[in-house]
């Protein structure tokens, strides 16, 4: 986020190309929204957060590399307080659990809409 | 020989029946085998077994009967047993020892023992155990005789004194030794209660416990002590021939000459006295004759040891040189031995007065009871050779030599003018006077004395003499037979009345004519035997019975039998059996053949060319000309051997080790060769033996041989058996009884009811075992295929997600994005949408693709070639629509072949997937999918001349978030294939499916296993 005009800093992690084309649609005519980054494996993922150290991290569990668990728990070791928000297209109870044992804060279901995720960047931000 | 018996025995033509023949011939003939007294030695049928000749080791001392028949020879090497072919050693049981092998004398005992003399001692065989009895033990035992009351009497030789012991229920008394009797005993002689010994000391006569002894000059080795027939006791000795009168000894006189060196005696059954010599040979003196048989005569030796009568009537000499056999003949020959003047002999006439004459090459003999009166020129013959001869009606003889013919009246001969010499090979004669001769040139006709008709052959149709002339019972009348072909024709008052030349008439020159009681004509030819009657003419030969074809003559017998004499031997006919075959010609009659082993002397062709060469005398006897004299039968009195002949099974030889008899004899398992060897004791003709002999448990029927002593089985099964034989002798009569032998054979492991059990268990459990493979075949191949639509659907689900599923959310938010943005920033609204629109679209042709993959049936049962062409035809043209569709085409390599029907739906999902690939991304101008079909792996090329393929995507496998590569890899890695790919940007790409062909073409490749393996979807990599 940044400090003076509070805009949040968002890295999108997707192999679909179409789906980080729709976030970062739905994110660009947001003001207080900014995507800063975004990857379509694992390895890139971890890459890019490291690199631009957002404030919000949206990562999809399946990731053609590594999958999504991994990188959570490995920017979870790099930074402690950085929300990490999982988009799944399932919302099955034992990935939910997964990734929150990685170190996952909260979970979307895809296809996401703006207020929905304007919503949970919120409560993650919050946090 | 003769067979009787209720039995059909084969003999060596068809037709010879027994049943009817048998009563017949036992009707007729003599009822016990023995020999003719009236006969000299050399017209016994003799045998000889000589020592030289290797099958009999050593000198016969003596021989003996036991009630089984065999006979047992004691010689200087040991006992030897003997069924009349075979020569055994006998040996005591292991732990039993004679005294000596040298046995010195045997006797058979009435109760069954066996005394053993030797010349150490005296043993005993008795139910199989030996005896020696140690009384005598050093003696040399030779003489041994039975008495009446059952005493063993004993002439024990020892030095200084010899003994005589009677031996009685275990016990034995013994004379002499005092001394009296020197140091040998030669002979013993029992009769009414007393014993009679000749010793070195004289003649002795032991009666009631007293000795009493009798001077004898000339005792030495060469003497004899016997009985006569008429029951005077003689002694034979280099001194004479002595017999005792009461108590005293008188010369006793034997035609012929003394014999030299006399050395025993037998006295046969026919009251003949056979004296065996030390230098000679052996004497024979019947009917008041005397004649000797030696060496030179074919006797093995002139040393004569020991004589023997069996129970059939044969007597056996034994000498230093061998063994003899003599036995009668049914056939008797009368030859130069018996006096004839030789033994070339050209005709035979017995006259009414029981007179036989016997025209002979140098003199004309007259036989008349046994004694032969010889005539030649000094007895008023012109010419010694008599040729043919004839009884005339009236009883005159007729006889024709070269130099013509004579008449023999009154006891003279008396020449008959006007008939030249020359040869006369027929005449005939009938009540009225008329004499015909058969001449070289022609047919003389004479009556009373005077030539009434000279007829060339010629005019008679002939072309040469004839050999058979027969007279007309209707006086005037001749039959002719030819001598050249067949042909009989009827001659009289100058004319030929009948003529038969061919038609039905057998081929051949004609031997004999005769005229049977009904009229008809009889004629034995060369062709076989022909019956003409009314003129009609049948013949009788190998094709309806008889033995053989040629017929040298025959001649009916007192009881209306036919007697034929052929090459094969004197052949009889029961007359029965002529008048069946006369009312039907097509039968077959039954015969009896006598042959060599009777006595017959066989001819192939008729030799004499005079006649008659057979006649009958007035007791019946039947005589006829032979190459050895001449020879006669009488079949009113044909010897019969009556006795049944014991049969006994001797040996059991299993894979050439034999094996003892015992109750429940069990022989080891596989027993490749079994062989039983039998016998049966009849000694007349042992050749000629009939076996018949059958395994029950292996044998259907009775095997029949002649003289086969053995039974020879390969390879009996393990199991319980049973070998029965009986058997013939000689003369056709049958031991119904035989012999028989119970065995066993033990299973080998793998015959054993447990093995079968166990083959049994195992296949059943082998089949429950394939019963359960193929379960587990089942159900694994039902797994597998539920695996691979669980993996299909995983697939297809997985594809969804991943394909259509993202597709459809990115849409959404594309929508989403669309909608925030257009109150905002419209002019962005139209982006967003078309995105929308676009993902949209291109999830309905993933989601179409999905389905039609689920729809798509089983590629297994069609071409896989049209099948790839319909699908590339299929995604052209939904690429028209987009624009220049590529070029697409498939090609076949190799010979076209079935392709397993899993595996070639699994290569078209594949193939499939690759061309969808191919035609939405590579941008191709041309796709092309080739079809290899290799001997060793089956092959699909697919590729485009397109973009190519990323390389680092082709190394990671795919694109990130598209699993279509590993997919499809994974999918061939299942069945066995291989997925490779190859790539170069702006180059095209090429993916290979590699699947082994064992794999790909199923059980016709790669055998059973792979078969099994592809059943099994076992992965080969």
């Amino acid at each position: 986020m940044n400090a003076e005009t509070k805009t949040i800093r968002i890295l999108a992690a997707d192999d679909h190309a179409l789906l980080r084309q729709g976030i970062a649609s739905l994110v660009e005519i947001e003001p207080d929204m900014e995507l800063v980054a975004q990857a379509s494996t694992g390895r890139e993922a971890i890459d890019q957060f490291r690199r631009h150290r957002p404030d919000i991290t949206l990562m999809d569990l399946q990731m053609p590399d590594i999958s999504g668990i991994e990188v959570i728990r490995h920017v979870r070791a790099k930074s402690p307080i950085t929300p990490i928000i999982v988009m799944s297209g399932h919302n099955t109870p034992e990935l939910n659990k997964a990734a929150q044992a990685a170190g996952a804060n909260l979970s979307l279901l895809k296809p996401v809409s703006i207020a929905e995720l304007r919503r949970v960047i919120g409560e993650a931000l919050a946090r | 020989m003769v067979y009787v018996g209720t039995h059909h025995i084969a003999r060596f033509h068809s037709g010879n029946a027994i049943a009817v023949f048998a009563l017949l011939l036992a009707a007729c003939c003599r009822s016990s085998f023995a020999l003719n007294p009236s006969l000299d030695i050399n017209q016994y049928a003799h045998t000889a077994w000589t020592i030289r000749e290797g099958r009999l080791k050593g000198a016969v001392f003596s021989i003996a009967q036991t009630a089984d028949g065999y006979l047992w020879l004691g010689t200087e090497f040991g006992v030897v047993r003997f069924d009349g072919v075979r020569f055994a050693d006998w040996q005591p049981p292991k732990d039993q020892r004679l005294p000596s092998t040298f046995i010195s004398k045997l006797l058979a005992a009435r109760d069954g023992t066996v005394w053993i003399g030797t010349d150490n001692g005296l043993a005993s065989w008795n139910n199989g155990n030996l005896t020696v009895h140690p009384e005598f033990a050093g003696f040399r035992i030779f003489n041994l005789r039975e008495a009446p009351d059952g005493t063993l009497w004993v002439g024990a030789d020892a030095l200084p004194t010899a003994r005589i012991c009677g031996v009685r229920k275990g016990s034995s008394e013994c004379y002499g030794q005092d001394g009296v009797f020197g140091s040998y005993v030669q002979s013993l002689y029992t009769r009414d209660g007393e014993v009679w010994a000749l010793t070195q000391s004289g003649l002795w006569r032991l009666a009631a416990g007293a000795l009493k002894r009798y001077p004898i000059s000339g005792a030495g080795r060469d003497q004899a002590l016997n009985e006569t027939p008429d029951g005077r006791l003689i002694v034979v000795t280099a001194g004479g021939i002595k017999e005792v009168v009461g108590d005293n000894l008188q010369p006793y006189t034997i035609p012929g000459k003394r014999p030299d060196k006399p050395v025993n005696i037998l006295r046969d059954r026919d009251g003949g006295l056979w004296i065996g010599t030390a230098a000679s040979g052996l004497l024979h003196l019947h009917a008041g004759r005397t004649d000797r048989f030696a060496r030179s005569d074919g006797l093995t030796g002139d040393y004569v040891l020991t004589f023997f009568e069996d129970r059939e009537g044969n007597i056996w000499v034994g000498t230093t040189a061998g063994l003899d056999k003599f036995r009668d003949f049914v056939v008797t020959t009368v030859s130069s031995k018996q006096g004839l003047s030789g033994d070339y002999v050209w005709s035979v006439l017995a006259s009414r007065d029981g007179n036989v004459w016997i025209g002979e090459q140098n003199a004309l003999n007259l036989w008349r009871n046994g004694r032969i009166t010889i005539f030649q020129k000094q007895a008023g013959l012109p010419d010694p050779a008599a040729q043919s001869i004839l009884e005339g009606h009236d009883g005159r003889l007729w006889a024709f030599t070269s130099r013509g013919l004579v008449s023999f009246e009154h006891g003279k001969f008396t020449p008959v003018t006007g008939v030249a010499g020359g040869r006369v090979h027929a005449m005939a004669g009938d009540s009225a006077g008329n004499l015909w001769l058969s001449e070289d040139r022609g047919l003389l006709h004479l009556r009373d004395g005077r030539i009434v008709e000279d007829v060339p052959w010629s005019r008679l149709g002939a072309k040469r003499t004839s050999l058979t002339l027969l007279a007309s019972p209707e006086p005037g009348g001749v039959w002719i037979g030819s001598s050249l072909d067949s042909g009989i024709i009827y001659f009289k008052d100058g004319e030929i009345r009948q003529s038969y030349q061919a038609n039905g008439l057998a081929e051949g020159k004609v031997g004999s004519l005769s005229l049977d009681r009904d009229g008809a004509l009889w004629a034995a030819t060369a062709g076989g035997l022909s019956r003409i009657k009314n003129g009609h003419v049948a013949t009788l030969n190998s094709r309806n019975g008889l033995p053989c074809d040629s017929v040298h003559w025959l001649m009916v017998d007192d009881d209306d039998s036919f007697w034929l004499y052929m090459p094969c031997g004197l052949v009889r006919i029961p007359r029965p059996e002529l008048d069946a075959w006369t009312a039907d010609p097509k039968r077959t009659v039954q015969t009896s053949v006598f042959d060599s082993a009777d006595g017959v002397r066989l001819s192939a062709p008729q030799y004499s060319v005079y006649s008659p060469r057979v006649s009958k005398s007035p007791d019946g006897k039947i005589w006829f000309v032979s190459l050895e004299g001449v020879q006669v039968f009488d079949p009113a009195h044909l010897p019969l051997n009556n006795l049944r002949p014991p049969v006994h099974i001797e040996s059991i030889i299993a894979d050439d080790k034999s094996y003892a008899f015992k109750p429940g004899m069990r022989l080891p398992a596989n027993v490749h060769t079994l062989r039983i060897e039998f016998t049966a004791l009849s000694l007349v003709e042992p050749e000629k033996i009939h076996f018949r002999y059958k395994l029950d448990g292996q044998n259907k029927n009775w095997h029949e041989v002649i003289n086969e002593r053995q039974a020879t089985y390969t390879n009996l099964g393990p199991r319980n058996y049973r070998f029965r034989v009986i058997a013939c002798n000689n003369s056709g009569v049958w031991n119904e009884t035989g012999d028989t032998l119970e065995f066993s054979i033990a299973p080998a492991w793998n015959q054993t009811t447990w093995f079968y059990a166990s083959c049994v268990a195992a296949f059943l459990a082998m089949l429950w075992g394939l019963y359960r493979l193929r379960l587990y075949q089942i159900r694994r191949e039902f797994n597998a295929q539920l695996d691979g639509r669980v993996d299909e659907r995983l697939r297809v689900a997985r594809e969804l997600h991943d394909t259509m599923l993202q597709s459809f959310q990115a849409a959404l938010i594309q929508m989403q994005a669309a909608r925030n943005i257009f109150a905002r920033r419209p002019e962005k609204t139209e982006e967003s949408l078309d995105k929308a629109i676009n993902t949209a679209a291109g999830a309905i042709a993933e989601g179409r693709s999905a389905i039609q993959d689920l729809r798509l049936h089983p590629a297994g049962g069609g071409d896989l070639a049209e099948l790839i062409t319909t699908a590339g035809q299929e995604l052209a043209r939904s690429e028209e629509a987009e624009g220049n569709p590529p070029a697409f085409g498939v090609t076949l390599e190799g010979a076209r072949r079935d392709v397993a029907p899993l595996i070639q739906d699994e290569v078209y999902r594949i193939a499939r997937e690759l061309l969808r690939n191919a035609f939405r991304h590579a941008q191709a101008g041309r796709i092309e999918v080739e079809i290899r079909y290799d001997s060793r792996q089956f092959r699909l090329h697919v590729r485009d001349d397109g973009k190519g393929i990323d390389p680092e995507v082709l190394k990671a496998g795919g694109r990130a978030g598209h699993y279509g590569l590993p997919g499809m890899r994974e999918r061939a890695n299942r069945f066995g294939g291989k997925l490779d790919f190859w790539s170069e940007a702006g180059a095209g790409t090429e993916a290979v499916l590699t699947v082994p062909a064992a794999v790909a073409y199923g059980a016709s490749n790669g055998g059973a296993l792979s078969f099994l393996r592809r059943k099994l979807w076992i992965h080969e990599r």
